[in-house]
Order: structure tokens, then C-alpha cells, then sequence
């Protein structure tokens, strides 16, 4: 199952930094029910990445993959 | 090295000055540029004082994103010799959170590898920065 990460103010909102996802095939489908559990997030700025690339359109999941949802970097 | 844990030392800072100043690779380096992030000794909007600040990262997505603007640095202006190292966990103020070394053979070229690189860490880099209070309180800053 996808593992899904969680940095920054996101990690506050989810209250985990890591977890692992069922039943979710794609970046929308977890999107979904993400959004669905914490609601705060649709007020939030983010970016996704699987296995750290990140993603713009609705990317098919496997197993293996590692999502993480990024907050804006604020680096410097 | 480019991510450490905890502030970027005084100790780092001179090792590095000393071996770039001997480095020979083509000649001499003409320019010397650097950039050191540093915590400022601030105050948020409310008045309350920053006690530290905490860098966080995606570990191994921080450290490819890092080799990635290395790498395409060294392409675009073929510095003698590059240093890009950003700290994470507490860092107080004053202390160096990020820094940057470019030796080049011109000026021109050293300076603008800087900045570029300053501009990319800051936008391309999973690194996020939460302030915190002397209460305990925190802020992330976006």
C-alpha cells in the first residue's frame, strides 16, 4: 500500500507525519479522501510528489510508491 | 555534504575558506563569492520574540533536489570549486543556516551563481522553516 508523508504546516493539520494509505489508486483518489478526513487542507498550498518527483495531473499509485504532500518551501 | 543537521559551523566555514584559497585546479581563483543565511534576531508581527528557528526537510528529496542545482551550477558557470550546504533542526540567531561558495575565475560568474542558487534552494528545495516563540508557541513560515 502507498506510503504518504506529510511536511510542515500539513503535518500539524494531519496530526502524522507517515502513514500508509488502503484502497486508493490514484493521487485523486487519495486526494479525495484526504480531503474528505481533514478538510483544513483544501485551505492550504501544497504540491505532491510520488517518489519524490512532483506530479501535476492525477497520477496512477502502486504499492510501492511514496506520496508526499509538500507544503511551500521556505528554505534559506 | 549538502544538508547537516543543525547550524552550519564556524569550524566548516574556515576548513572551507582554507581549501579553496589552495585550490589550484586553474590557477588561482580570481573571485571568492559567498553567501551565509543567517537567523535574524527578530520579532513576529506581534511583537513576540523568535527564540529559534527549526528547518525541516524531506531528507532524501532535499538532498537529490541539492545535487540537482549543483550539478546543473557546475554546467551553466564552471566554477573552480562549489560549496552549497544548508543546516536543518534548531538554529538560533546569528547562527548560519545556509551557505554557499562559489570560486570562479571571474567575478561575474561567481556572483551570479550565488544568487542562482540562493533563488533555487529557496524554490526548488523541500525545506520548510517554523519559527518559534519563547512561550513555545510556533509558526511555520509561507
Amino acid at each position: 500500500m502507498p506510503q504518504l508523508l506529510f511536511f510542515g504546516p500539513l503535518a500539524d493539520i494531519t496530526r502524522c507525519k507517515k502513514t500508509k494509505i488502503t484502497g486508493v489508486k490514484s493521487t485523486k483518489e487519495l486526494m479525495d479522501c484526504l480531503y474528505n478526513d481533514f478538510p483544513e487542507l483544501l485551505q492550504r498550498k501544497f504540491k505532491i510528489a510520488v517518489n519524490e518527483k512532483l506530479v501535476n495531473q492525477n497520477t496512477k499509485l502502486s504499492e510501492s510508491d511514496v506520496v508526499a504532500l509538500l507544503p511551500p518551501f521556505a528554505g534559506g | 555534504m549538502y544538508i547537516t543537521k543543525g547550524k552550519i559551523t564556524q569550524k566548516f566555514l574556515t576548513l572551507t575558506f582554507k581549501k579553496t584559497l589552495k585550490f589550484k585546479k586553474a590557477g588561482y581563483p580570481g573571485a571568492i563569492c559567498t553567501f551565509s543565511g543567517i537567523v535574524r534576531d527578530d520579532k513576529d508581527k506581534s511583537g513576540k520574540k523568535i527564540n529559534y528557528i527549526e528547518y525541516k526537510c524531506y531528507g532524501s528529496m532535499a538532498k537529490t533536489k541539492m545535487k540537482e542545482i549543483y550539478s546543473a551550477v557546475k554546467k551553466k558557470y564552471a566554477p573552480d570549486y562549489l560549496v552549497m550546504v544548508h543546516g536543518t533542526g534548531k538554529i538560533k540567531a546569528g547562527e548560519t543556516s545556509l551557505f554557499i561558495l562559489v570560486a570562479s575565475q571571474h567575478s561575474k560568474q561567481g556572483l551570479n551563481a550565488v544568487k542562482e542558487i540562493v533563488k533555487l534552494i529557496k524554490t526548488t528545495v523541500p525545506i520548510w522553516k517554523k519559527e518559534v516563540f519563547a512561550d513555545g508557541s510556533y509558526r511555520w513560515v509561507e
